[in-house]
């Protein structure tokens, strides 16, 4: 009648009465079905062990660990290698796993991966860093298999997170190593550019600049004491060859003496030269203003022009040409002279050589600020370089430390907690789940069937299915058999059974045409 | 004779104006139901007396259309053998007497709408207890106030009644229907047998039976005769109910033909069997009918039922 008519909740009741055994004989059977099933089930057993996770027993502070990566992240990577067919494949054929079938060495290391179980603790007490440890398990068929291959895989991540460090910290010291060597080289390149730069510009260089100037003062002094020696030299030289020329004179005067006439304009050449040597003097000493001066001059002049009216006597070049002729006294003079002359070239020669050595230093106070920026960004490299160097100097060391740590497995690193278990008894397949699962299955299947049953089923039975399908009273209900032992009726518990039988009992009863 | 015929039928129109009063258990209704008692038991006494004569009607019955042509008197008895295993309602108490008693006063109640005399108790498909149900709501009504009641075994293919009462099939309604015997042949009356409880002569003597008769093939053709409405007229005035029990309406259309000369028509639906496209097709064969209302058969679920009785069984 389901589906038919609104039932109530006696409707259900009704239906409940009459096809209990429908849903009660499933619910009976599939559970015990379930629990039969267990034993054809291949039992598996499965195998823990716990690995916790220590940190590094020296301080961070101390020294830095090479590896910091989160475990979680270092765990998944571990995992993928430890689950890798080359790891794994010896394992299978060492243990002989999954060999019961026909299975390709690609299934067997499928299902092998599928039994392994690596789940991390969840701790309630947080932790700085990753996590405090994880399970590894596996799943076999016999209890003494899941504990070897457990154990195996076990030492697998423990000797691979430890090879994994020590490589991690080795290879960071390799790498460092490498760098530096190459910071080193750079470095020496620097070095050597700075060392030719300084060597080229000797002298330029920004810490040089005082001497210099100092030099300068020093080459300007001695400049000018060689000018003024320089001056007095021609002075003297300029009075020795007047008196010089005041002796030849004099010697003319005396060979000529016999002469006539000749005397005057030997005696007019020498007052001349007197006057000029006179004037001369004056000159120095004096402005062309100061009378001295200009009388010294008028009477120069005075001179020339009675020199030049009177006829030009043959004269006697006043060379300093020493002659034979000449007295010990003007000889004397003459190398005296010449004596000066050398000296005074050689003064003019040193007073060149000041100059041209202030030259070269005016030259270089004056380039020194173009070659100061130059110097500057070939010392700011080299800084760069030299700074450089020095950390990866002190990477490397710290890195050597760490590896040394990793070395005498100080640094962090998984301890087994727990050997791996023998399991005693199976894990799968769990009775209580398949009876539960079978009690659940029975009763969805009885209360489906009777769903089914109920809904096919078109048959009235009570007044309100003749009133829901006809809309006619129902005037008499009539019980089955018109019981009349009421004893039987009372013991009526579950109605069916028992009306079944009396109704057999009866067969023409209820019934006709 | 004619002094008590006419005393019953002075007590059988009292009882049609006094047919509004709800409690018929008055003083005066115990005294006519004495009066009535006696009437069957000297009717009996002449029924007795004169079986010979009620035998030699042999020709074609043609009815003139008189209450009085049907003289009771000359009713044959038979030897019936009631069986109390298939007869519940016969019980002295027990959950059947008490389900057919409700039954009965809801026709009652019925009648207190609409004039209702003649029954027809149908069902849709075969094997739903429509002969069961006619039969023990007959003897029900008949144990009522010592009513007389006819009981007609309308099914002329498969006439099962006289098994249930355990009496002879012939000559049936059939033999009527196709003009063979009289009315009074057809019927039969029930002779003292062994075991019977004084109860149970009670309500043997207040029932009239007509068997089914073999109507075979003809039975479709005899239903439509117009002597099944003669009949059902000529037997009224005698009985206070006449209960036809008929063939399934579905199948064949006898009861179709026979419903047009009954006054209501009960609808037998077996619980667990009958399904409802069933009923409602039963109901539409039946438009042109009054259709009285469902008579639920062997329903398993009573739970009230069982303790009540239980506990009523229990007193000594």
């Amino acid at each position: 009648m389901l589906g038919h008519r609104a039932l109530t909740v006696q409707d259900y009741l009704n239906i409940l009465k009459r096809r209990w055994w429908m849903i009660a004989v499933p619910a009976i059977i599939f559970p015990i079905v379930g629990y039969l099933l267990t034993f054809l089930v291949q039992p598996q057993y499965v195998s823990q062990t716990l690995v916790l996770v220590e940190q590094q027993k020296v301080p961070e502070s101390y020294v830095k660990a090479v590896v910091t990566e989160d475990l979680s992240g270092r765990l998944a990577s571990m995992k993928e290698q430890i689950l890798s067919r080359s790891r794994l494949q010896p394992i299978i054929e060492r243990f002989n796993l999954f060999a019961n079938g026909r299975l390709s060495m690609d299934d067997r290391i499928d299902l092998t991966r599928k039994n392994i179980g690596i789940t991390p603790i969840q701790s309630e007490i947080a932790r700085t860093n990753g996590l405090p440890g994880f399970f590894i398990s596996f799943k076999a068929n016999d209890p003494r298999t899941a504990q070897l291959v457990c154990g195996e895989i076990q030492s697998l991540f423990v000797s691979e997170n430890l090879s994994d460090r020590a490589a991690s910290a080795a290879g960071t010291t390799e790498f460092l190593k490498s760098q530096l060597a190459d910071a080193k080289a750079k470095l020496d390149e620097q070095d050597a550019r700075l060392a030719k730069f300084q060597q080229t510009y000797m002298g330029k260089l920004p810490g040089a600049e005082s001497s210099n100037i100092n030099m300068l003062t020093t080459l300007n002094t001695q400049l000018d004491a060689a000018t003024q020696a320089l001056a007095r030299m021609e002075q003297d030289k300029s009075y020795a060859e007047s008196i010089l020329s005041m002796q030849q004179a004099q010697q003319v005067q005396q060979s000529q003496s016999t002469e006539h006439g000749a005397v005057a304009p030997q005696a007019q050449q020498l007052e001349l030269q007197q006057l000029q040597a006179q004037l001369a003097d004056l000159k120095a000493r004096y402005t062309d203003d100061y009378p001295d001066v200009v009388s010294a001059q008028r009477k120069v002049n005075e001179l020339e022009r009675k020199m030049a009216q009177a006829p030009a006597a043959p004269t006697v070049p006043a060379s300093s040409a020493p002659k034979t002729t000449d007295s010990l006294n003007v000889q004397q003079m003459r190398a005296q002279i010449r004596a000066m002359e050398l000296g005074i070239a050689q003064k003019k020669r040193d007073q060149a050589e000041v100059q041209a050595q202030l030259r070269t230093y005016q030259d270089r106070v004056a380039s020194s600020p173009a070659v100061e920026e130059e110097y500057k960004s070939i010392t700011r490299d080299n800084q760069t370089a030299q700074a450089f160097y020095d950390d990866l100097l002190n990477k490397l060391n710290q890195s050597k430390m760490a590896t040394d740590l990793e070395r005498r497995q100080q640094g962090e690193q998984f301890r087994v907690m727990d050997e791996p278990n023998l399991p005693e008894s199976p894990s799968s397949p769990k009775r209580s789940v398949f009876v539960m699962g079978g009690l659940f299955i029975g009763l969805a299947l009885g209360l489906s069937f009777v769903a089914l049953l109920e809904y096919l089923d078109t048959a009235i039975r009570s007044e309100r299915d003749i009133w829901a399908f006809t809309k006619l009273p129902t005037l008499g209900v009539i019980g089955l058999t018109g019981e009349p032992e009421p004893v039987v009726a009372k013991r009526k518990l579950f109605g069916r059974s028992s009306s079944d039988i009396t109704a057999g009992g009866k067969p023409l009863m209820n019934a006709g045409g | 004779m004619s002094r008590i015929y006419e005393a019953l039928q002075k007590a059988e129109s009292d009882r049609k104006l006094d047919r509004r009063e709800p409690e018929p258990r008055t003083p005066e209704a115990s005294v006519k139901s004495a009066i009535y008692a006696t009437a069957v038991a000297t009717a009996e006494e002449d029924q007795a007396s004169a079986p010979a004569e009620a035998r030699s009607y042999g020709e074609p019955y043609v009815t003139p259309v008189d209450p009085n042509a049907l003289d009771l008197s000359r009713i044959p008895v038979r030897p019936w053998a009631l069986s109390l295993e298939q007869l519940p309602s016969l019980l002295e108490r027990g959950p059947a007497v008490e389900q057919f008693r409700s039954l009965r006063s809801r026709i009652f109640e019925l009648r207190d709408i609409s004039p209702l005399k003649t029954i027809m108790v149908t069902s849709g498909v075969p094997q739903e207890g429509k002969s069961f149900i006619s039969t023990n709501l007959a003897m029900s009504l008949a144990r009522h106030k010592n009513s007389k009641v006819l009981l007609i075994d309308g099914d002329m293919r498969r006439y099962t009644l006289h098994q249930l009462l355990g009496c002879e099939s012939h000559p049936g309604l059939a033999d009527y229907l196709g003009g063979k015997t009289s009315v009074t042949e057809v019927m039969q009356r029930s002779d003292s047998f062994e075991g019977m409880t004084p109860g149970t002569a009670a309500i043997a003597q207040n029932l009239t039976f007509i068997a089914g008769g073999n109507g075979g093939d003809k039975a479709a053709d005899l239903s439509g005769s117009p002597r099944f409405g003669e009949l059902i007229r000529l037997a009224a005035p005698h009985f206070d109910w006449i209960i036809v029990d008929s063939s399934p309406v579905l199948p064949v259309s006898d009861a179709v033909n026979l419903a047009r000369s009954c006054d209501g028509v009960l609808l037998v639906a077996r619980s667990g069997e009958t399904k409802f496209p069933i009923a409602q097709r039963a109901q539409s064969e039946l438009k042109a009918s009054n259709i009285l209302g469902f008579v639920l058969n062997a329903v398993h679920e009573q739970p009230q039922v069982g303790s009540y009785y239980g506990y009523d069984a229990a007193k000594p």
